[in-house]
């Protein structure tokens, strides 16, 4: 199977852009729709008071609370969309692995409503920062996430365990089952390959180890070295 | 005409906005359940007879129009309101072909929801009862008399 060029990762990649924005503007609609209702509920019990109707005045205060919560989490999905839009900027970006990994897992949660995925997150002490192509980083984990939950139509609890060396960081995302022997589970492979080698990086299938299935990124620190060059993460032990 | 209380089954994954908007409907008068699942919505449907239901289309696993279809074997001919944050002509199309009565984009007003619930309500009665009054014509014509 022939592996998509650099030209063809961009044209789809803008396609899953458009999807993974279009999945968030879906959320942050929901969310003011419940800030809606709420400014809907206020004016109904400022009506009954108005009206000299018995009313509880401290459910007025419990409802700006609520609203200020629903104002904070539309706030959250727009800087994911702002995120994303700013990571196909064009220049590698240094970012907390931690922070962009939180986005991303919170995308594949709404994106992937209908599978009720759950994530469990490992992430190494102390914040480290990584300077790499922020949106083809996101892409690979996001296709990854995909092609490891896409045949379970029951719950699942996909884990995602992030390691960290001086010039390498290790992602590990396990499922108990995945389509990546399927021929569309090929094609994600296919494509996440060329990703890895856009980021300097490698990966590694790992098929029905422990009753779960595998991926696992090696990805340099930084995707260029002082020279300008792509800099190469050999595979580490797994 | 009947004099029973309208009874309101909510359906949505959003729960805050679920017990907001029931809440909203409790102070019009209105009988309201909710329901997070359609799973959890077909359940109370066997248990309860609902005059209508109002059915996010968007939810995880069992979604919006899946759950209309059950819905429609388990109740036939209830009915179904879907909320939608998008509302496309294809959508519309689909419920409405599924027995939906109505298809309203969000936000929706209140109060508008509420007209839209007396309006199938109504449909509700009027297509029961003409239903009643064909099964006695036919029981008059059946004995001649």
């Amino acid at each position: 199977m022939s592996k998509p060029t650099s030209e063809q990762l961009r044209d789809e990649g803008m396609m899953f852009l458009g999807k993974i924005i279009a999945v968030q503007s879906h959320e942050a609609t929901n969310a003011f729709n419940v800030i809606n209702e709420m400014a809907g509920l206020q004016m109904d019990i400022l009506q009954d008071a108005m009206d000299e109707k018995p009313h509880d005045v401290s459910e007025l205060n419990d409802i700006c609370t609520q609203i200020r919560l629903h104002v904070r989490r539309g706030g959250q999905i727009i800087k994911n969309i702002n995120w994303f839009a700013h990571s196909v900027d064009g220049n590698d970006t240094g970012f907390v692995l931690e922070e962009a990994l939180s986005r991303i897992t919170t995308v594949a949660k709404h994106w992937m409503r209908s599978r009720r995925v759950s994530f469990v997150t490992e992430f190494p002490d102390g914040s480290p920062t990584v300077e790499t192509h922020p949106f083809f980083f996101a892409y690979a984990v996001l296709l990854c996430i995909d092609v490891m939950t896409s045949t379970a139509v029951d719950e699942q609890r996909v884990t995602i365990r992030c390691m960290k060396s001086d010039d390498s960081f290790e992602i590990a995302i396990t499922n108990s089952r995945s389509s990546l022997s399927s021929k569309g589970g090929q094609i994600i492979l296919s494509t996440l390959e060329s990703l890895m080698t856009e980021l300097g990086g490698s990966l590694k299938v790992l098929l029905d180890k422990e009753n779960e299935d595998s991926i696992v990124f090696f990805i340099p620190n930084r995707r260029y070295d002082a020279d300008g060059d792509l800099t190469r993460v050999k595979e580490g032990l797994q | 005409m009947t004099t029973d209380p309208d009874k309101i089954l909510l359906v949505d994954d959003d729960v805050d906005f679920l017990e907001t908007l029931a809440k909203r409907l409790q102070r019009r008068g209105l009988y309201v359940e909710t329901a997070t699942s359609g799973e959890e919505s077909l359940e109370k449907v066997r248990k309860t007879v609902f005059h209508v239901v109002i059915l996010d289309l968007s939810m995880p696993g069992m979604d919006g129009i899946e759950t209309l279809k059950l819905l429609q074997k388990r109740r036939p001919g209830i009915q179904v309101i879907l909320l939608t944050g998008q509302a496309t002509i294809k959508a519309a199309v689909e419920a409405t072909r599924l027995g939906a009565v109505d298809v309203l984009e969000k936000p929706t007003d209140a109060i508008t929801l509420i007209e839209k619930i007396r309006a199938a309500r109504s449909k509700h009665i009027i297509t029961t009862e003409g239903s009643k009054d064909d099964e006695v014509e036919d029981l008059l014509r059946k004995h001649g008399w």
